[in-house]
């Protein structure tokens, strides 16, 4: 049974929360128009306390057939679902801090709606951090990043969210709360079902707490940006030799001119290569790059605070509505970059866009907005990437455009085991509706 | 109970070459299945040899194409099935509860490709761990994972268990190791999955891993291969007092320094591994031995050598030393590895646990072990990956005498329930199977496990692969699930 007005949800759900806390910090009505052009939002925000909230608004949502999308820091609205505005977006923002910090295990849990920054600043003081590396870390909330399995060039060296979380506490769209895992590194009791959460979109579950391994914190920082004055190719060559080296590069990402021109005054293909370690291992790894720079020049070297400033900038850069994911073989991210950027010229769009050469992740933002013209682009990369190894996914974009395009690429050919998981977890899909893969 | 089973299964032994037998032997000829009694017998558990049963026929399909046809046909009548690797398992998980037909994957050992320039490898599931490593060695390559089993022991059974090895602290388990899989379902569908980092969609890799079969078969793996380290220096620490290496595990850890493996074994398994096959010669009245393996960038490890055996100066340390060279090293790591065989020669017989434990409540859970061994009157070794908290406790027991069976086995289950309690869980490595089903309950509600087996319906909705392992016998689940619904 669906209550009609959203005057009937606002009363059913201020019952639930049944708050002393003036209304408009519970919830409120939503709607303005950036909102709108990335969907994604909801009817109603709601503010939830802590988990058993969570668990009676889904209880509520799944009574009544309504929808509900969760949201962290509003930093994914772009990223699949072709809803403008579910009945309600729920936020996680009211729930956050540190649960627990274990020293001397490496582990802490902290509740979904921490901001990576604010747990960043919370580990610095004991001397450790969560090495995650996704973009906008002073938005995105550790929830979110994990739902969306957001990361950055780091995971090279760190690995990315599958890796580091090790337990979860969710509630399920029948607002059933559920553990995973454990607060500790290795554990094999039962099915791994921390890693169905791990980029999972919110469509199976609300993450309201997090298991996480941290590290401890670097020594020494390094970065070195080294350009290319022949093309792509020594920049490749070096990537190769470095990965078969004993060397143990942080990231190796390469940023195509017009963003290394944005990061480093540099109109030309750049390769990012960092290192953190003890000082005289970083020393070492840098005097290595100098023995082998081979046709690469060095046009800049950072360290410490100077080098995680620029990693900062690197993160806030994919600030556009329009971007692609692809998932390459690492052999294959020059070619992708440079198939995007002829790909751009032939349509008359500047993008900016950069990939991990010991990961096979690369990022296009494309700064346009033509709809038409991105479309065209993503089924050129689409084509591209048909004949190799990998997938192109769109990961921002308006709704509108959304609707008229499978962002998650071609439907996998075991999609009934993905349809089959999401109907154990939500099967009147109250949660997200249509955000992921094969529209689940 | 299990005997009825073992006469029910022998009987159907007998009746030599039923339709099932010949419709699986038209899949794999005639030299590619047991089905008569006696060469049962050596499949009748694995590594974990407390239960047994016996399978109705054991199959070695040679390709992709005929684990499915198998898995069809068995589907097809609905016959219960257990994909097998090495039977190196430590809980059951490969042992027939009694009437299943087992596939080995043994005579799928090829190792099908590797791609330096990706660093990947592909291999059939039957090819065995160390060799993966022995292959890609002369490019400076290894293969991370590096169960003590590892001489025997298959990937794809590395894969079902999700194995860890002593080299996980810093590299993690199998699971971080995996980047693709060939699966043939339980109904016979091959899918592939994974292959490229993220692949969109839910992350079937991380469930299947660890999976113990449950959810299907896998048939080639596609595993990240990784260039060997710049350097590595071991250091052995012999320590007078337990509670002095328990903390200088933490300190080691709180001092900033992930090792590449830290591993500890206490005094009756010191007694053990030198009645063993590689003796090393550590003094008889040690209460403890801690090998720390530092690895990384040559300059850098200096340091944190000189950092290590500071803090084991600090904790008391009898005696540190750096490994000289690289047999001595070996020697080492030779004589831990062979812990759990070596109790044989103390003891007729030996039960492993697997708990884990936040590392710093180490001191806490080894004394609360000691307890339960004074309790149940039981000697138990303590062996473990000391940096990343899973325990080893080696139960010493004999089972000619009539009750120390069980005594083990409930000493064990007790252990797990310190574990749980402190935050831990019963299994890091060797698996739930059979043997730790039961104790699924010390960490996850009903609710919890009623959703898991409701992942594995998704998969193996007739229960067929593998079946009735890894969950708590079902009925209380079953009701749970059954009253939700009914109020839902």
């Amino acid at each position: 049974m669906k209550p009609t007005s959203m005057e009937q949800i606002k009363q059913g759900i201020l019952q639930i929360l049944g708050s002393r806390l003036p209304e408009g910090e519970v919830i409120h009505c939503a709607g303005n128009h950036d909102e709108n052009l990335l969907g994604n939002s909801g009817r109603l925000v709601v503010y939830p306390r802590d988990e058993n909230q969570i668990g009676a608004i889904l209880r509520f949502a799944n009574e009544h057939s309504l929808t509900v999308i969760p949201e962290g820091g509003g930093t994914k609205r772009g990223l699949g679902g072709t809803l403008e505005q579910a009945d309600i977006l729920l936020s996680m923002q009211k729930i956050k801090g540190v649960v627990e910090h274990s020293v001397g295990d490496l582990i802490m849990t902290v509740k979904a709606g921490t901001t990576l920054q604010e747990i960043q600043s919370v580990l610095a003081k004991n001397g450790q951090f969560l090495p995650l590396d996704p973009p906008f870390p002073e938005r995105s909330t550790i929830g979110g990043i994990v739902a969306s399995n957001a990361s950055g060039p780091k995971r090279l060296r760190y690995g990315s969210c599958r890796d580091l979380v090790v337990g979860l506490r969710v509630v399920t769209a029948d607002g059933t709360i559920i553990r995973t895992g454990a607060k500790v590194v290795k554990n094999v009791a039962g099915y791994d079902m921390t890693k169905l959460f791990v980029g999972s979109m919110g469509t199976l579950g609300i993450i309201t707490e997090l298991h996480l391994k941290l590290k401890p914190l670097p020594p020494r920082r390094s970065l070195m940006l080294l350009t290319s004055p022949g093309g792509t190719e020594e920049i490749w060559d070096f990537s190769r030799r470095i990965m078969d080296s004993g060397m143990e590069p942080l990231a190796l990402e390469v940023l195509n001119p017009g963003m290394a021109e944005r990061l480093a005054g540099v109109s030309r293909y750049l390769l990012a290569v960092g290192f953190e370690d003890v000082p005289k291992a970083v020393d070492a790894q840098e005097e290595w790059v100098r023995q082998n720079l081979g046709q690469l020049r060095k046009t800049d070297m950072l360290h410490d605070e100077e080098a995680e400033a620029w990693w900062n900038r690197f993160a806030a850069v994919g600030t556009a509505p329009f971007a692609l994911k692809v998932g390459s073989l690492a052999t294959d991210v020059i070619p992708v970059m440079e198939a995007a950027e002829q790909a751009a010229n032939n349509l008359g769009l500047s993008i900016i866009c950069h990939g991990g050469t010991g990961l096979g992740i690369s990022r296009i933002y494309v700064e346009d907005h033509d709809m038409r013209k991105f479309q065209s682009f993503y089924q050129t990369m689409q084509t591209f990437m048909a004949e190799r190894e990998g997938y192109v996914i769109i990961e921002s974009a308006p709704y509108t455009v959304r609707r008229g395009v499978s962002v998650w690429g071609d439907k996998p050919s075991y999609l009934r085991l993905l349809e089959g998981i999401k109907q154990k977890f939500d099967p009147r899909r109250v949660l997200n509706p249509g955000r992921f893969v094969g529209g689940i | 109970m299990f005997g009825k089973r073992l006469k029910m299964a022998a009987k159907k032994a007998k009746r030599k070459k039923d339709k099932l037998i010949e419709s699986l032997i038209a899949v794999v000829g005639e030299d590619a299945i047991y089905y008569e009694h006696e060469d049962l017998l050596a499949y009748e558990c694995d590594g974990y040899v407390i239960h047994k049963g016996l399978p109705r026929a054991v199959v070695f399909p040679s390709t992709t194409e005929e684990v499915s046809q198998i898995v069809k046909i068995l589907h097809a009548q609905k016959i219960p099935f257990i994909p097998r690797g090495a039977g190196t398992g430590l809980s059951g998980g490969a042992t027939p509860m009694g009437g299943e037909v087992i596939i080995s994957l043994v005579r799928m050992k090829q190792l099908l490709e590797v791609d330096f320039e990706n660093r990947r490898a592909v291999v059939q599931p039957g090819f065995v761990n160390l060799k993966l490593t022995n292959a890609i060695a002369e490019k400076g390559y290894y293969y991370v994972p590096d169960p003590s089993s590892q001489r025997t022991c298959t990937i794809g059974g590395n894969v079902g268990e999700n194995a860890g090895g002593a080299h996980c602290l810093k590299y993690g388990v199998t699971t971080n190791h995996v980047l693709g899989l060939e699966v043939v379902l339980p109904d016979g569908e091959i899918v592939n999955i994974g292959g490229i980092p993220d692949m969109p969609g839910y992350d079937l890799l991380g469930l299947l891993t660890g999976s113990e079969g449950t959810l299907g078969i896998v048939t080639k793996i596609t595993v990240k291969i990784l260039k060997q380290p710049e350097a590595q220096e071991t250091v052995c620490a012999l320590f007078d007092r337990v509670e002095d290496a328990s903390h200088t595990v933490s300190d080691i850890i709180s001092a900033g320094i992930i090792p590449a493996a830290l591993e500890m074994m206490d005094k009756i398994a010191i007694e053990g591994v030198e009645k063993g096959n590689y003796p090393v010669g550590y003094p008889k009245d040690l209460a403890a031995v801690l090998l720390i393996e530092v690895d990384g960038i040559k300059e850098g490890i200096p340091e944190q050598i000189e950092k290590i055996i500071q803090i084991c100066q600090n904790r008391n340390v009898r005696e540190v030393r750096v490994a000289s060279s690289e047999a001595e090293r070996q020697a080492w790591w030779n004589n831990r590895k062979q812990a759990f065989g070596a109790m044989g020669t103390i003891s007729p017989d030996y039960l492993v646990q697997d708990g884990v434990i936040p590392r710093s409540k180490l001191p806490e859970v080894l004394e609360k072990v000691a307890q339960i061994s004074s309790k149940y009157g039981l000697r138990i070794a303590n062996v473990f990956h000391a940096g990343d908290g899973n325990l080893h406790p080696l139960i010493l027991f004999d089972s000619r005498v009539p009750g120390d069976t069980e005594k083990a086995v409930a000493a064990g289950s007790e252990i797990l329930k310190v574990c749980a309690d402190v935050g831990g869980s019963i299994t890091g490595e060797h698996g739930v199977g059979i043997e730790k089903k039961e104790e699924m309950r010390f960490i996850f509600n009903d609710e919890e496990i009623a959703l898991q087996v409701s992942i594995r319906d998704v998969f193996n909705p007739e229960n067929l692969c593998n079946p009735d392992k890894l969950f708590p016998t079902a009925s209380r689940c079953a009701e749970v699930k059954a009253v939700k619904r009914a109020s839902g």
